[in-house]
């Protein structure tokens, strides 16, 4: 499931690229992050024959390391109790209406980019990261409309590190966050 | 739209019932999958 507000033309070529063979389904209106509230992928979501979650990995999930391929082997076979890694508590908590307004604004952007107004459409998604600073789903896809260069053919992990710093002291300096700034997520373990 | 704080589902919950278009055309009822184990991975291309 590719979590892609810029649509499916933004996660074709890396499912064409993973040769992937299951069913991707396109998640442009950031339906799944509205409802199980993360913030970040990459996901992994276990579900039996019944559809009952089984197991959830929230940020960090790899089919190519070991350890989530072992603990979904297990589950294949029916070994449902894998533990699920515990989220990070967020620094801060939307109300409800601050939540549909961060996803409005979210889905508002999308459709200004689907009918061509980029700048339109950079401008809601800001908005709604600054209600919601801690999500990267929103932070990642500014990124991406900005600076398609560091994220395809391979995305630059490195010039994300130092471009959420400069983002971060920027945001500090506004009050956007914290007294003790945010958190800095760790790349991705290849 | 509705969103609850309480409504998040989590481990031991069925997971929502939603549909979602495929890449390439058509729809995906995740209901429909019942009856196989499935995972679901969740990415972006950034």
């Amino acid at each position: 499931m590719a979590v892609e507000t810029q649509g499916a033309d933004a996660a074709r070529p890396w499912v064409e690229k993973a040769g992937a063979t299951c069913p991707v389904v396109v998640d442009r209106n950031n339906l799944l992050g509205r409802m199980l509230e993360f913030k970040l992928v990459p996901n992994g979501v276990f579900l039996d024959e019944h559809g009952t979650i089984r197991y959830a990995k929230y940020g960090g999930f790899s089919v190519d390391r070991p350890e989530d391929v072992e603990t979904i082997r297990k589950l294949i076979n029916g070994e449902f109790d894998q533990q699920s890694p515990e989220g990070t508590p967020p620094p801060y908590v939307l109300s409800a209406i601050e939540r549909e307004l961060v996803e409005t604004r979210l889905r508002l952007g999308s459709e200004l980019l689907a009918r061509g107004n980029r700048d339109a459409a950079l401008a809601e998604w800001q908005r709604a990261l600054e209600m919601d600073p801690e999500n990267f789903v929103i932070r990642k896809q500014i990124w991406a409309l900005k600076y398609p260069e560091r994220f395809y053919p391979t995305i630059d992990f490195d010039w994300q590190q130092a471009q959420l710093r400069i983002e971060r002291d920027a945001e500090v300096a506004r009050g956007v966050c914290g007294p003790d700034g945010c958190p800095i997520p760790q790349k991705p373990r290849q | 739209m509705t969103t609850e704080a309480s409504s998040v589902p989590a481990v031991g919950d069925r997971f929502p019932n939603v549909s979602l278009p495929l890449l390439d055309g058509g729809e995906l009822r995740f209901t429909g999958l019942q009856g196989k184990k499935v995972l679901i991975f969740m990415w972006g291309s950034w």
